[in-house]
């Protein structure tokens, strides 16, 4: 219990067969997409760049002819020019900026561009004029002048973008389908689990008749032959078990009954008997009384143990049941105090057994009973039994019901069995209710038995 | 004049004791330590008054033997089962027995069984119920109960009926469409109180439906009332 709570709860197998299909999927999705976007980001970008200097080469060479053909102007030579759309030219002749465009003052190069070009060599760098994108591309003309084209690549920025959204959502979606199927693959490998579980649990319930199917699956066939060999196993034992109480029974039940017929025969004929025989012979008769009610005990609890057939069980009305029982025991019917019917399906002999060593049990050791009360709720029958002893001391209550828990001390002609109790325990589990063992509103010692209420209506 | 009882008991102390008790209670005891033995008894000296059979016999069991004095006799029954076993004590039932004790009775168990028995054999002799009770009239045999002559007729053929089985028909048949419930059969005919086990009337009952029912399937006559017992219905 207590490393549970220290300890992270560990994830079942399914949740870890998911997981690892998810984890494994991501990584591998991710890979991909991170090296899918790098490699095509710098072909991309690459592309752009080389189309934006064949461009520009081309551009410049087109101003440097018209600029030394003869009356060129360095503004008539841009205007000449006729570049795609967005795509800006900046000229440098004779110490003066030259652009198609008048209305604003031009957007100077970076500086890093125009030291490249001062030097002699042609360059492009990226460069963001007022928010947008460009690719500057910066050609050196001869006497000093310079040729600036800015082509824009807000297109080139906004494809990389999305081929990133893309390749992410593709990632997303291989790591869902992957946890998916592998909450898929694990309830389809783990179902042959969940079958052992429930067979396991009907074995468990009792129904021993249970066994797993032998599917075609070869990882699985020894997993299901060793269970099934087990429940056989088991089985017999329990049968073997069974068999040899019910031999043994059989045994003591054969001489204890002649022992009975014969002592009885003596007892009618005890007045022909001197004193000293005569009360060995009561003697003899005590016990075998009581030897008979220990077997007769055993033998009830070996069937309760057995479980309630349910051809056996009909509606009883414990109010009846309870009136019957007090009744033989010499009771006046004032002792019962009952409301509701009080109807719940049962075995009658086992609840009237039962309920007798509840009186039984009170008369031994409690002065009798002076209560017995039936209460029908909605669900349960509840029926107290109250006796007129000092109660039952709270650390023995549970004790009360084990077997032969009444010790040896004190034992008188009444003695009981010691398996009374044990028998009421049985009797109201295997018909799905309780009893324990409480005090009653003066302080002697209540037993309180709950059974579920039959069907009504 | 006292009444004989067979025991048919395979151990030879039982049957010892329980002759011993038996005498001491009055009875005529006889005894067969076998099926065989039993049958070969009433084949040649002729039924006893009673009988008492233990189910686990050596060589034919305890059942056959019911079987085999049934098809020639209504004598009562009284099985001993040591087993505890349901089926047992309802199959002794369905093969004829009329009643039953479990090992280790005591003496005044099996007196009190076949007192009760006697009594009933002894009610259905006496002439003081209605001489005749048509029970089922529609069809072309009616199913007659005459209750001073012990007899159940369906059209000309006569129907035999066990002690047991006429008794209950004619406490059924004394209050004709009202429910009895298994208790109070179990008290008028087997002399059981409410401890008494209800599945005695229930098989009685069965048997008695093959035997007087057109259809036992699907009885007519003797009806079940769900949770509250038995009824007779003449018609």
């Amino acid at each position: 219990m207590s490393t549970d709570e220290v300890r992270p709860r560990r994830l079942g197998l399914r949740g870890r067969v998911m997981l690892t299909f998810a984890v494994g999927a991501a990584l591998v999705s991710l890979l991909l997409a991170v090296s899918v976007f790098t490699i095509s980001r710098g072909y991309l970008t690459d592309q752009r760049e080389r189309s934006a200097q064949r461009l520009a080469a081309g551009d410049a060479d087109f101003v440097t002819r018209r600029l030394t053909a003869p009356g060129g102007t360095p503004k008539a030579a841009v205007a000449a020019l006729d570049p795609p759309a967005g795509t800006k030219i900046l000229l440098q002749w004779s110490g003066e900026w030259v652009s198609a465009d008048d209305t604003a003052p031009p957007d100077l190069p970076p500086d890093v561009l125009r030291a490249e070009v001062t030097g002699g060599s042609t360059g492009i760098v990226p460069f963001t004029v007022r928010d947008s994108p460009y690719l500057v591309t910066g050609i050196p003309l001869p006497d000093g002048g310079a040729f600036y084209e800015y082509a824009p690549v807000v297109e080139l920025r906004s494809t990389i973008r999305i081929l990133g959204v893309i390749l992410a959502a593709c990632a997303a979606a291989a790591t869902i389908s992957a946890a998916l199927l592998g909450l898929w693959a694990s309830r389809r490998v783990l179902r042959p689990l969940d079958t052992l579980a429930r067979t396991a649990a009907s074995i468990a319930g009792g129904n021993l008749g249970s066994r797993l199917p032998q599917e075609g699956d070869r990882d699985l066939s020894t997993i299901v032959s060793s269970f099934n060999t087990m429940v056989d196993f088991l089985q017999q034992r329990i049968d073997r078990e069974q068999r040899f109480v019910g031999d043994v029974t059989h045994e003591l039940r054969t001489p204890l009954t002649t022992l009975v017929t014969s002592v009885e025969v003596m007892r009618k004929h005890g007045a022909e008997l001197p004193d000293r025989p005569r009360r060995a012979l009561e003697l003899v008769h005590t016990e075998l009384d009581h030897l008979r009610r220990m077997l007769d005990d055993l033998l009830a609890l070996a069937r309760t143990e057995a479980g309630l057939h349910h051809d056996e069980v009909e509606p009883l009305s414990l109010v009846e049941l309870l009136g019957h029982v007090l009744a033989s025991k010499g009771y006046a019917s004032a002792v019962l105090d009952a409301t509701g019917d009080g109807v719940v399906p049962g075995r009658k002999l086992a609840l009237v057994r039962a309920f007798t060593n509840l009186v039984d049990n009170a008369e031994r050791h409690a002065g009798g009973v002076v209560r017995v009360v039936v209460r029908t709720t909605e669900e349960r029958v509840l029926v107290h039994v109250d006796d007129d002893g000092p109660g039952v001391p709270e650390g023995e209550r549970d004790r009360v019901f084990e077997r032969f828990a009444t010790g040896r001390g004190g034992r008188g002609s009444t003695a009981g069995t010691g398996l009374g109790l044990a028998l009421v325990a049985e009797t109201v589990a295997v018909h799905g209710g309780t009893v324990v063992c409480t005090d009653a509103p003066d302080g002697a010692a209540r037993f309180t038995v709950a059974l579920p209420r039959a069907p009504h209506d | 004049m006292s009444l004989n009882v067979l025991i048919v008991e395979d151990d030879d102390r039982i049957r010892a004791s329980l002759r011993l008790a038996l005498e001491d209670e009055g009875y005529g005891v006889e005894e067969a330590a076998s099926a065989e033995a039993a049958l070969a008894r009433i084949g040649s000296h002729g039924t006893p008054d009673m009988m008492i059979v233990d189910l686990m016999l050596g060589g034919m069991d305890g059942f056959s033997c019911i079987r085999g004095v049934r098809q020639s006799s209504d004598v009562p029954i009284v099985v001993v089962s040591a087993r505890a076993d349901t089926h047992d004590v309802v199959a002794a039932l369905e093969a004829g027995a009329d009643d039953y004790v479990t090992k280790p009775f005591e003496i005044k168990e099996i007196t009190a069984r076949l007192r009760a028995l006697r009594r009933r054999a002894a009610v259905t002799s006496q002439a003081s119920a209605p001489a005749e009770l048509v029970l089922e009239s529609d069809g072309e045999d009616p199913l007659v109960l005459s209750v001073d002559a012990g007899t159940v007729r369906r059209g000309d053929h006569p129907v035999h009926l066990t002690l047991t089985e006429f008794r209950l028909l004619c406490e059924l048949a004394g209050e004709p469409g009202r429910v009895l419930s298994r208790t109070a059969l179990l008290a008028r005919v087997w002399d059981r109180g409410f401890f008494g086990d209800e599945r005695i009337v229930d098989v009685h009952v069965r048997r008695l439906r093959t035997k007087i029912e057109r259809d036992p399937a699907a009885p007519s006559v003797v009806v079940t009332v769900r949770g509250l017992g038995y009824r007779l219905d003449v018609h």
